[in-house]
């Protein structure tokens, strides 16, 4: 009797352990699954935020105007100095402060290739 | 050499090559002027370098009386032979160069005898084929040079600007001056479809062209080399130097849109600004301001001159519209420009305060631009 | 001077413009150095021939055609020589030279610049040289002269081709003064004609020559009188370590002169006493001969270790003395 029921119950504990090992795996499957959808986000969130970087960077040079290298000869010629090179002008003061169209023309024209 | 003409006909084309020749030279020969003497006509040249001219007198002129015995060439002294010239006696001379280049010129009972160097020692101006000649009426060259003149620069610390950039594509002649503050660019038609230039020409040698040209509507003809610039006119060729370099891109600089638009008649907008200058020219910035307000149809205009004092002006215009703007900028240029355009409306277009407007004729409004760029108003 | 004569005395660089000429590699900026009367102003402007010439040979220049002709004698428009008058460029002629490095030749695109003494261009002039080598226009080639580079800014040297005059041989200088009237011992002491007309005007240089003969001369009748003559006749005309210097050089330059009367050639330096000399060192020994020039060749190292001059001077003459005399 003892030992019919020792069986029994080791059986019982087998069942139960093959159903543990049966949950093991379909956890496992279902954590696989997580951790390749959490890389998945991971890269799409790094996506969004260098296209939101980009994007607020092209709101900057159409609405305030100018890029960061521009701002810096904008910055150069309010100084008083030449940022176009025409007749090897640039660097030099600007005569009494006089306004040139061809630094102007750098700094805020339209890109050319 | 050997030969004989009247003395005004002679003296006026001595005038006229004369004042090219410089008293300081960089070459010694440079202070002489050379005779040449063809089959058919007497030439004077004189030079400085950057300009020369020769000037002839053709047999079949009546006025000039000249007889031709024998051809040759010389090179004189030119202000000790002009006053030889104009000094002597009687209606006309006679001038004979012998082998040692000693020259005689002979009038009246007068004998002069006058040093000479051969005509081999001369620069030699460069000769174009008539085929590439470029063809145009004077009055309008003188047009285009007077118009477009103005807006070079006068420093030498910019050489490239000081000249005149003239470019000869697809039928059209395009000439732009600039001194980086003001802009001038004049485009006209030609009659020619498939020659291509792309010079500099210094703009004190087209001013002193532009004084030669006659006034009427005679043709002269341009003919570009590629050193040189010739202009043929009246029995005369003009030469000029060219400017070596790259002249800077200027079309980029000429806005293509407009965000206020200001329709004036030139003279009228001139004496305003001119009356407006009084005030700047008296302080240290030479600045006034204009303020266009299309929604009220007012425009004025306002200079200052600290401890002098201040004017207000209201203006009179054809026709204002687009957005409110208030812009200042240098009087002068305005009134260089407005000066340009003569007897005619002109239409003032803007885009910002801190970017250049242009002036065009109300006609004809791709023909003819003027530049300005404006000053910060404080 | 005709170019025949820049050939001769610079072979190797006509050789080499020559060259460049003929196959056409000339670069836009030449610095030629070399003391005043190397030739340098001749050699651009025959290089400047060179690329005229209507019949050029091999890059050189004929000498003969209208270029050649107006180019050597300074009537060609586009041949620009400048010199800088007084002691820096002039305003003017700086503004000169900005305008033609902008602008083309009259006859052609074609232009040479040549700028004579270029250290005394001023910053604003050597701003636009700098401009115009680091972006040429045109066919405009520039040719500077210095006597000395570290005259020049460095700026333009590292961006000019370097070009060193070659020196005429001593017997060429010593032809060269004795034509313009130069004393022949001025020769030895200097290879800038400037600095030996300069010398020559000074007198102090001749007048110790002279009394360094009539010294020598004494030394050989063994008249002990020479002693004498150091602090009489030397030594007030050498008050200073400069005309000491002075003194050494021209010790060594006689003793050159006794080497060449001892193996049988004429004295060069010392000419006007030349016939004295040799009638009297012949009497001599070469082995005496030999001797004497030996001491004075050692004067130099003497000098360098701070003996007092004047008793370097005098224990001179006593051993010249012993040597010739016993």
């Amino acid at each position: 009797m003892n030992n019919r029921k020792l069986y029994d119950d080791f059986s019982e504990l087998e069942k139960q352990t093959n159903r543990s090992v049966e949950q093991i795996n379909k956890i496992k499957e279902k954590l696989m699954n997580v951790i390749e959808r959490n890389a998945e986000l991971e890269i799409e969130n790094q996506h969004l935020r260098d296209r939101l970087e980009e994007l607020e960077q092209q709101k900057q040079s159409t609405g305030n105007g100018l890029s960061k290298s521009r701002k810096n000869l904008e910055k150069l010629y309010e100084e008083g100095f030449h940022v176009c090179n025409v007749d090897n002008m640039y660097g030099t003061r600007r005569l009494n402060d006089e306004p040139c169209v061809f630094c102007q023309n750098i700094i805020y024209g339209e890109r050319h290739a | 050499m050997k030969f004989s003409i009247k003395r005004t006909a002679f003296i006026q084309r001595l005038t006229n090559v004369q004042r090219t020749i410089a008293s300081k030279t960089t070459i010694p020969i440079l202070t002489g002027i050379k005779l040449t003497l063809t089959n058919e006509k007497l030439i004077l040249t004189g030079s400085d370098s950057d300009i020369s001219i020769e000037a002839a007198i053709i047999k079949s002129d009546d006025n000039a009386q000249l007889e031709i015995e024998e051809t040759g060439a010389t090179v004189l002294p030119a202000r000790f032979f002009s006053e030889i010239i104009k000094k002597l006696p009687g209606d006309t001379f006679s001038l004979n160069t012998f082998e040692n280049q000693q020259t005689q010129i002979l009038a009246g009972k007068s004998i002069f005898k006058v040093n000479g160097i051969s005509a081999e020692e001369y620069p030699h101006l460069p000769e174009i084929e008539i085929s590439q000649k470029i063809t145009l009426a004077a009055d309008l060259l003188k047009k285009v040079i007077n118009q477009t003149v103005i807006a070079a620069s006068n420093q030498e610390s910019r050489p490239i600007l000081t000249g005149v950039h003239l470019t000869i594509y697809q039928g059209q002649l395009t000439a732009v001056a600039t001194d980086s503050h003001r802009l001038s660019q004049r485009k006209i038609p030609l009659d020619i479809n498939d020659l291509n230039y792309d010079v500099i020409v210094p703009s004190r040698s087209l001013i002193e062209l532009a004084r030669m040209l006659p006034d009427s509507s005679e043709k002269v003809e341009l003919r570009i080399s590629e050193n040189q610039m010739l202009c043929f006119f009246d029995q005369t060729v003009f030469y000029s130097r060219l400017l070596e370099g790259n002249y800077p891109d200027t079309a980029q600089l000429i806005p293509n849109n407009s965000e206020t638009e200001l329709e004036v008649n030139a003279n009228d907008f001139l004496a305003a600004i001119d009356r407006a200058s009084l005030l700047s020219h008296e302080g240290n910035y030479n600045i006034v301001k204009l303020t266009l307000d299309p929604k009220q149809q007012l425009a004025k205009i306002y200079g200052n001159s600290p401890e002098v004092g201040t004017i207000n002006e209201v203006l009179n215009f054809e026709s204002l519209t687009g957005k409110s703007l208030e812009i200042s900028f240098n009087p002068d240029y305005m009134k260089d420009a407005l000066h340009s355009f003569g007897q005619t409306t002109v239409k003032i277009n803007f885009t910002q305060p801190l970017r250049p407007f242009t002036l065009t004729p109300s006609e004809n409004q791709s023909n003819f631009i003027q530049l300005i760029t404006p000053v910060r108003t404080f | 001077m005709g170019k025949k004569d820049i050939i001769a005395r610079q072979p190797r660089l006509t050789a080499y413009f020559a060259d460049l000429i003929q196959h056409k590699k000339l670069v836009h900026a030449y610095l030629l150095t070399g003391p005043a009367g190397s030739g340098k102003h001749e050699l651009a402007l025959w290089v400047a021939a060179g690329l005229f010439c209507q019949h050029p040979v091999k890059g050189q220049p004929c000498g003969k055609c209208g270029e050649c002709q107006r180019i050597f004698s300074g009537n060609h428009p586009d041949v620009i020589d400048l010199l800088p008058a007084g002691n820096s460029i002039k305003v003017e002629q700086t503004r000169f030279l900005k305008s033609e490095f902008n602008s083309s030749g009259v006859e052609s695109r074609q232009k040479i610049i040549i700028i004579e003494n270029a250290e005394k261009m001023t910053a604003s002039a050597a701003n636009s040289l700098l401009k115009f080598i680091e972006e040429p226009s045109g066919q405009i080639t520039v040719f500077l002269l210095v006597a000395s580079l570290n005259q020049l800014l460095p700026t333009i040297v590292s961006r000019c081709q370097l070009f060193k005059m070659q020196l005429p041989s001593e017997e060429q200088r010593i032809q060269t003064y004795q034509q313009e009237g130069l004393n022949t011992l001025l020769a030895g002491l200097t290879v800038d004609i400037q600095t030996a007309r300069q010398l020559a005007d000074e007198k102090t240089v001749l007048e110790l020559s002279k009394r360094l003969t009539q010294w020598f001369l004494k030394i050989l009748n063994n008249e002990w009188l020479a002693l004498v003559d150091v602090q009489v006749k030397f030594m007030p005309l050498i008050t200073n370590k400069d005309e000491q210097n002075l003194f050494i050089q021209l010790l060594e330059l006689f003793s050159k002169d006794l080497l060449r009367c001892a193996i049988g050639t004429k004295m060069v330096y010392f000419q006007d006493q030349a016939l004295q000399f040799k009638q009297r060192l012949t009497k001599y020994s070469l082995t005496k001969q030999l001797t004497a020039v030996e001491l004075l060749l050692n004067q130099p190292r003497l000098q360098q270790e701070n003996i007092n001059f004047q008793n370097l001077l005098e224990a001179l003459t006593l051993q010249l003395i012993k040597c010739y005399h016993g």
